[in-house]
């Protein structure tokens, strides 16, 4: 060990002298007094976590039951290239399992007219886009992965189902159900 | 008189439970324990805290005390526990803004007082990053001289553990603390 360290070591901790009040604790006999914590930190990182916690979620796209509609419709007038030409109901839904991991299934009979698909990404999640024509109405079903299969809900333009999230959009605002001819051909 | 007596009149007579032995052992033992607590925490409150906690140790079991060591290896032994036992307890979220804290919260008549103790601030702030384990080989070898086999019987472990241990703590203190020597210019003030 160099010279100058065991001198600044035995230099500056060298023994102090006991403060004079010292047995007069004692005497009290109280336990020794805890310091409080400084509040400020933890109101800091209490603070820290909240906004990465939302941070999080805003990113993640936390509900897409809720947002996927917006984004049909926003896929529908931003059309962007599709990842695959086909009308063919069978090579879609092989190319979606294939690529987005979703198992989605459309009727052989479907009376609409096929474009393609593509996958897209919002807020770290792959969503699937199928585009058709149901009569004369451009129409896009987005299909996303939200979770365990824990229920189904219905809403009438998106609905839950096996752990997927879906969502229609139909270029025809007075008609908007025409989109559901993907599936319903009684519709 | 039992104030001039040995270690071993005075605990004795604290044994017996008499009133100025213990005062007289607190004044005996009053500076090491202190020391060792200060050196090792380095906040002179958390200091008081872990002496007064030693003494009242001390004081309520010295009836169980039989001489098989040296009764200030004993007392030793008490204030390493307490100071081992209050880090194992307490958590200090941000020590370095603690020490900030400390400058910005000084009066302005004590900026100076701090200057001067910027080099003891550094080389405590340095002991207390090393581990526990460390950092009590280093206090008892520096502040309170004791050799390499007192240590040993203190902690209990071999002479050879506390080379070893002292020997890491001097490399780790070495490698934090050698750029005082270049601000120096090279030697000790």
């Amino acid at each position: 060990m160099p010279e100058w360290l065991e001198l600044e070591l035995a230099h500056q901790l060298s023994p102090a002298a006991a403060p004079e009040d010292l047995w007069e604790r004692i005497q009290g006999g109280r336990p020794p007094a805890r310091r409080p914590l400084p509040r400020w930190p933890i109101a800091a990182i209490l603070t820290l976590m909240v906004a990465a916690a939302t941070l999080w979620l805003a990113a993640k796209g936390q509900e897409p039951a809720l947002s996927l509609e917006q984004l049909a419709l926003q896929q529908l007038h931003h059309t962007a290239p599709l990842d695959l030409l086909s009308s063919d109901p069978a090579q879609i839904a092989a190319w979606t399992r294939r690529h987005a991991d979703v198992p989605l299934t459309i009727p052989a009979g479907t009376p609409v007219r096929l474009a393609g698909v593509r996958v897209i990404r919002n807020g770290g999640v792959r969503i699937t886009a199928v585009d058709y024509t149901a009569g004369s109405d451009a129409a896009t079903l987005l299909v996303a992965r939200t979770g365990p299969p824990d229920g189904t809900s219905h809403g009438r333009m998106s609905w839950r189902s096996g752990g997927l999230t879906y969502a229609l959009a139909c270029s025809n605002p007075d008609h908007p159900e025409a989109a559901c001819l993907l599936c319903h051909a009684s519709l | 008189m039992v104030l001039e007596g040995s270690d071993r009149e005075l605990v004795a007579a604290c044994q017996r439970g008499e009133r100025d032995a213990f005062r007289a052992l607190f004044e005996t033992y009053k500076d090491k324990v202190y020391s060792i607590a200060l050196r090792f925490s380095g906040d002179p409150a958390i200091a008081m805290d872990i002496a007064q906690d030693t003494f009242l140790k001390l004081f309520s079991s010295i009836r169980d005390f039989r001489g098989d060591a040296s009764f200030e290896t004993w007392v030793y032994r008490l204030v390493v526990n307490s100071c081992l036992d209050h880090k194992r307890r307490s958590w200090r979220l941000i020590p370095i803004a603690d020490e900030l804290l400390a400058v910005l919260q000084a009066p302005a008549d004590c900026l100076g007082e701090i200057l001067r103790g910027e080099m003891q601030q550094r080389v405590q702030s340095a002991v207390e990053r090393l581990s526990p384990d460390l950092r009590m080989v280093i206090v008892l070898r520096y502040t309170e001289g004791l050799s390499y086999d007192e240590i040993a019987e203190v902690l209990g472990c071999s002479p050879g553990t506390v080379a070893s241990r002292l020997n890491r703590a001097h490399k780790a203190l070495e490698r934090r603390l050698s750029y005082l020597v270049n601000q120096k210019g090279g030697g000790h003030a």
